[in-house]
């Protein structure tokens, strides 16, 4: 298993490496110049020239890529093109206030999809069945930053349980935290329950299926053994590498759903950063979320072996 | 290992009217939801195993002897549904019982091993576990105590180094060693019936001689009552005290087993022993029943046998056939022919 662990991080360091160059490539293709908004309405070309100067945007493209791999390499993404704080730094305060927001809504969508999921499979044809796959397909057809404004509407402004917008720190009142995260953690959520949902009721309706549920039930198992331990464990392989995929797409959720209820995290910086073409902030962002899919990836990985001794390393 | 009664040996001998049933199968009827609407693929079959007893249900695919033995079990689901008689075990009537107290029954009273060893263990829990859980389930064994008694189990049925191997997993096993598996997990509670669905079919050979041995063996030491499934009459020639053959949905031959291969009264189950390759016998073609068995919405109205039989009259096909008795206690053929004097002489 650490060799395991070890080969997968080497393999990412090349994905990491593509990863920004690609980003790097994009942002100079975004219209635009950082050097003109940083300098001023009012500024002559000769000011602004000087600003580009200063900041290395005049050096080769190559150059100024070197120069900010460099400090990649030792830790320092360095600073952002604007307030000069060192974008490590900006990111860092970032990284708990959106974590928090995703590892809520894959928790959300888990933890409700698996009796949504088992109740659809074990019922298939049923009232419940048909319920939970409509609400499903809704779930994955309304867009996020749609059904946010409904929720709003109905649980902060209709009944008033909920604040609307806003964020408190963990630290600060963790009632409060989950208070604010509540609504934006199920709206970010809301696609990946439908989408766990029904690879699990696929995948528990085609092992229910197998001889070896058969045999299960032949041998005196009650119902739920047969259920949760015999076909549960089967259909989990796919029911994470779902889950897996999901944390990516949440993470590209979080960019409109932190900035629809006002949440101060990675994405809501990562578009401010985008309107300004703050280069080195993006560039940072990007390689975290990179980093962020990278581990999801390899979690997964290691469970694997965990859940289906086929393949495991002998 | 278990302390065995032996009523097998006991009563070996004795005919089977005599011996207290252990599972007893009356006037079953089966139809399953088709795109044809309901259709009755088990036709009022009855069927008495004794305490002890080894009955080989043989036909070709098709003929209902697998829904036979899920029935035994009340394992019938939709599309299927049990449409008429029913099955009593010891005495219990299964159909009587909840999903639930039937949940008892099985693997404790009535146990079945099934054809395709390869997909029936679940490949994720190790062959030691899935015994295990059978006698924690029935027995209310600790999970230490589970364990012993799954390594008993697997070194009952003869895998080598059982301790070991309990802790590996079905697919680090071969067919027959998971069709080891199968049977020592079937057992494990010590079950009064066990069916057997073509447990051999799926395996070659010399691993099935030895599956067929192993059986022999542990129906004599567990004195357990045996519904053997094949569509091999050597298999069941090897095994079985007494054969009931299957046609079409309906049972057309029952005999003791020495009585039928001996002198098979039903067209059918001649046709099936003469197409069975002999060792004895040079011959450069096998013979085949001609034709096909019929699809269960076209069962025909008289004898179900008729179209394929060169025997075959007029009077045939007039109504249903009835069981008729043949000659020998407990033997019945479904055949208006079996006392006709063309049965008699060297037709096989």
């Amino acid at each position: 298993m650490p060799r395991l662990v070890g080969r997968r991080l080497l393999a990412a360091l090349p994905v990491l490496f593509i990863v920004s160059l690609l980003t790097f490539g994009v942002t100079l293709l975004v219209p635009g110049d950082p050097a003109v908004t940083l300098a001023g309405e009012n500024a002559t070309p000769e000011q602004v020239d000087q600003t580009r100067e200063r900041l290395g945007l005049n050096d080769p493209i190559y150059v100024q890529y070197g120069r900010w791999l460099g400090g990649a390499l030792q830790g320092d993404l360095g600073e952002s093109l604007y307030d000069q704080r060192p974008v490590v730094d900006s990111i860092l305060e970032r990284v708990p206030v959106t974590f928090g927001l995703a590892v809520l809504a894959v928790l959300f969508a888990a933890a409700l999809a698996i009796p949504s999921g088992v109740i659809s499979a074990t019922r298939r044809g049923s009232i419940w069945d048909r319920a939970i796959t409509l609400v499903s397909s809704a779930g994955v057809a309304i867009p996020n930053y749609f059904l946010g404004m409904l929720l709003i509407l109905l649980f902060a402004f209709g009944l008033g349980w909920l604040p609307a917008v806003g964020y408190v720190p963990f630290t600060e009142s963790p009632g409060d935290w989950f208070l604010h995260l509540l609504l934006p953690a199920l709206c970010l959520g809301v696609a990946g329950w439908a989408e766990i949902t029904r690879q699990i009721r696929s995948a528990m309706i085609q092992e229910l299926e197998q001889d070896y549920a058969r045999t299960a039930t032949a041998k005196g198992l009650r119902r739920r053994a047969v259920i949760f331990k015999h076909a549960a464990k089967n259909a989990s392989v796919p029911a994470i590498t779902v889950t897996g995929l999901q944390v990516a797409y949440l993470f590209g959720g979080t960019v409109i759903i932190e900035r629809m209820f006002g949440i101060p995290g990675l994405g809501q910086f990562a578009i401010s950063a985008v309107y300004v073409r703050d280069i080195p902030v993006i560039q940072g962002v990007v390689i975290v979320a990179t980093v962020v899919v990278i581990v999801t990836n390899l979690i997964v990985d290691t469970l694997y072996p965990l859940l289906n001794p086929k393949v495991r390393p002998a | 290992m278990q302390p065995s009664t032996a009523p097998s040996t006991a009563l070996a001998g004795t005919p089977a009217s005599t011996r207290p049933p252990v599972l007893q199968i009356e006037d079953l009827s089966v139809e399953f939801l088709t795109e044809h609407g309901w259709v009755t693929v088990i036709d009022s079959l009855s069927l008495t195993i004794g305490e002890g007893e080894s009955v080989g249900l043989v036909g070709e695919s098709g003929s209902g002897k697998s829904v036979t033995s899920l029935a035994a079990m009340a394992l019938i689901k939709h599309p299927g549904r049990v449409s008429g008689g029913h099955v009593t075990l010891d005495g219990v009537r299964l159909d009587r019982l909840s999903w639930r107290e039937m949940e008892d029954v099985r693997g404790k009273k009535i146990a079945m091993i099934f054809q395709e060893p390869m997909t029936s263990l679940n490949p994720s829990f190790t062959v030691g576990e899935q015994i295990a859980e059978v006698v924690r389930r029935h027995d209310g064994l600790s999970r230490k105590q589970a364990a012993e008694r799954a390594v008993n189990m697997l070194d009952t049925v003869g895998i080598p180094r059982a301790r070991e191997r309990a802790r590996a997993y079905p697919h680090e096993f071969s067919g027959g060693m998971r069709q080891r598996v199968m049977i020592g997990m079937a057992l494990a509670c010590s079950p009064r019936m066990l069916i057997a669905d073509e447990p051999t079919t799926a395996l070659d050979v010399t691993t099935q001689i030895q599956i067929l041995d192993l059986l022999h063996d542990l129906r004599a030491e567990f004195g357990m009552a045996l519904l053997f499934i094949s569509h091999d009459l050597g298999v069941i020639a090897d095994i079985a005290d007494r054969v009931a053959v299957m046609y079409a949905g309906q049972l057309v031959e029952t005999a003791s087993a020495d009585e039928l291969f001996a002198r098979p009264s039903h067209p059918y189950t001649r046709g099936l022993m003469r197409s069975m390759p002999r060792a004895d016998e040079a011959t450069e073609t096998f013979f085949a029943i001609p034709g096909a068995p019929p699809a269960p919405w076209d069962f025909p109205s008289g004898c179900r046998f008729a179209p394929r039989c060169s025997m075959a009259g007029s009077d045939c096909t007039q109504g249903p056939i009835p069981l008729i008795p043949v000659g020998a206690a407990d033997a019945a053929s479904r055949c208006l022919r079996t006392t006709a004097a063309d049965l008699e002489g060297p037709h096989l």
